[in-house]
């Protein structure tokens, strides 16, 4: 799979911009149907596109801008591709977070889709 | 395979203890024995280190080993199952640390002993051919 690193950034730049441009539950779109699966900060979690779109519906914020600084991506189990995205988010008008969220890619049915988020929040220890 | 409610849960609650032992040690080997590390990766391993590619378990160890003396600090680890997405991967994990480390030897007393926040990912899984845990993908970052 020599072009993982292509496929891997190219997902990570259209989920962001998609989640970004909103409404944002449409990210759920690019999860595996049944079994994909978000959580946040190990509290949180969601299970399958619609469980996703409506956890994404339910959050706060009206407006977010992601800012990605780094993505590491590799070559997984079962011909899977794992990515390590570092960055900032800026929701409405609060100051800017960093976060780390990390991605499991599986080609499904002509697309890739996402088989497991984890989104975790920096908090400066 | 059959194995009942009981026995699963006996399971998860073994895993859970040995990934958070694993990963515990694994900051005490790179802390305190670090030549020892090679044992802590399988043998195809992939390291992404601060946007480095390293690949194979030995590349990797000495990558590590060439690195200054350190001491790690953990704030937070998590852990999650991945069987329910590799059902043929029935003991692999992806682990979740965030901590601070401080780079240079205890006698470098003119070096500032900053701590620098990381992000540290991984897959753990247990080796088929060792039986013993080791890491397949790593993913190591500063947060600055």
């Amino acid at each position: 799979m020599s072009d993982f690193k292509a496929i891997g950034k190219a997902f990570i730049d259209y989920y962001y911009s998609k989640f970004d441009a909103g409404p944002r539950e449409g990210v759920a779109a690019l999860y595996e149907p049944t079994n994909g699966m978000m959580s946040f900060n190990n509290a949180d979690f969601a299970k399958g596109a619609q469980d996703i779109a409506e956890k994404l519906r339910s959050l706060t914020f009206q407006t977010i801008s992601h800012t990605v600084s780094t993505m590491d991506i590799q070559p997984t189990y079962d011909n899977c591709i794992l990515i390590v995205v570092t960055g900032a988010l800026k929701a409405d008008n609060d100051p800017p977070m960093q976060f780390t969220e990390t991605f499991l890619l599986r080609f499904i049915n002509n697309s890739w889709l996402v088989i497991n988020n984890v989104f975790r929040l920096i908090l400066h220890g | 395979m059959a194995t009942t409610s009981a026995d699963q849960q006996r399971k998860s609650r073994q895993d859970a203890e040995a990934v958070e032992n694993f990963s515990k040690r694994y900051y005490d080997i790179l802390d305190t024995r670090r030549h020892n590390v090679d044992k802590f990766y399988q043998n195809q391993a992939k390291l992404i280190w601060n946007g480095k590619e390293i690949n194979g378990q030995n590349a990797i160890a000495n990558y590590l080993v060439g690195l200054p003396p350190t001491k790690h600090y953990i704030y937070a680890l998590d852990f999650f199952p991945m069987k329910d997405l590799f059902p043929d991967e029935d003991t692999t994990y992806q682990v979740f640390v965030s901590g601070a480390v401080v780079y240079g030897s205890v006698d470098s007393v003119t070096i500032t002993k900053e701590k620098r926040l990381f992000s540290h990912a991984f897959i753990l899984t247990v080796d088929n051919i060792t039986s013993t845990w080791v890491i397949v993908n790593e993913s190591f970052r500063f947060h600055e």
